[in-house]
């Protein structure tokens, strides 16, 4: 093998370590969803909580955005940008959003796996 | 390379995701001569530059903490690293956002996601660009 096919080679085994570690950040990224309180405005330490976890769902959307495109993951990668989105967004009807969000992108996440053959 | 262009030794990434860190020091392993370092935040990369003297410093632009502006501000105001080439690799690619990290010095950006296969080309022709100016 020439140095581009061992460089692809390596890019595909990346990929799929990139698979298998995203689709347990997804169980995590569930659980916090599960935890915004809302709608927003419920008073202010329960905000600030939910503005925290919310915070950190859009930056583990964001990762997970990025890397998904560099493998050519691309509607993984757009579906994690709606999470994105919808986490830094923040409003009422934002939050009712992004437990379907979530969902839809473990989706994503699966069937990139499956066609991958990782488990 | 081009023959007024010295010779690209050392690169530093900056990027707080890790496998775009190894997609990135693989693909620009492929440079002959070129080695390459990596990093995971903007403060690691300013306590590695004094040994590491990076020629070239490309970094993500959103990363937590201090971001890829910040971490550019702070490289300039350092006699040990004003003088390094920033490139910027980013998914934020509007003219104005470009233009913007034009204005704050970098010295040129690259879209994320970007083509590993090509990457390498890429930095070397900024780099050949950078010193025919």
């Amino acid at each position: 093998m020439n140095e581009n096919e061992i460089l692809q080679q390596q890019l595909a085994d990346i990929g799929r370590r990139y698979l298998k570690r995203t689709l347990g950040e997804l169980e995590h990224l569930r659980e916090l969803v599960a935890s915004v309180r809302g709608p927003a405005g419920c008073g202010d330490e329960a905000e600030a909580a939910s503005a925290a976890v919310l915070q950190q769902v859009a930056q583990l959307a964001h990762q997970i955005c990025g890397s998904g495109a560099m493998f050519g993951f691309d509607k993984l990668s757009e579906q994690a940008r709606e999470v994105e989105r919808l986490a830094i967004a923040g409003d009422a009807p934002s939050r009712s959003r992004l437990p379907g969000a979530v969902a839809e992108l473990e989706e994503q996440a699966l069937a990139a796996a499956r066609a991958r053959n990782v488990e | 390379m081009a023959e007024d262009a010295p010779q690209l030794r050392t690169i530093l990434y900056v990027d707080d995701e890790p496998d775009i860190r190894e997609v990135v020091e693989l693909s620009l392993a492929l440079l002959p001569g070129v080695s390459v370092h990596s990093c995971e935040s903007g403060e690691q990369a300013l306590a590695l530059l004094p040994q590491l003297r990076p020629d070239l410093v490309l970094m993500d632009v959103m990363m937590p903490g201090m971001d890829g502006p910040t971490l550019l501000g702070h490289m300039r105001e350092r006699a040990d690293s004003a003088h390094i080439p920033i490139l910027f690799m980013t998914a934020k690619v509007l003219p104005q956002e470009v233009e913007r990290f034009h204005a704050l010095g970098a010295a040129a950006v690259i879209p994320k996601p970007f083509d590993p296969m090509r990457l390498g080309k890429q930095v070397l022709s900024i780099w050949e660009e950078l010193h025919r100016e």
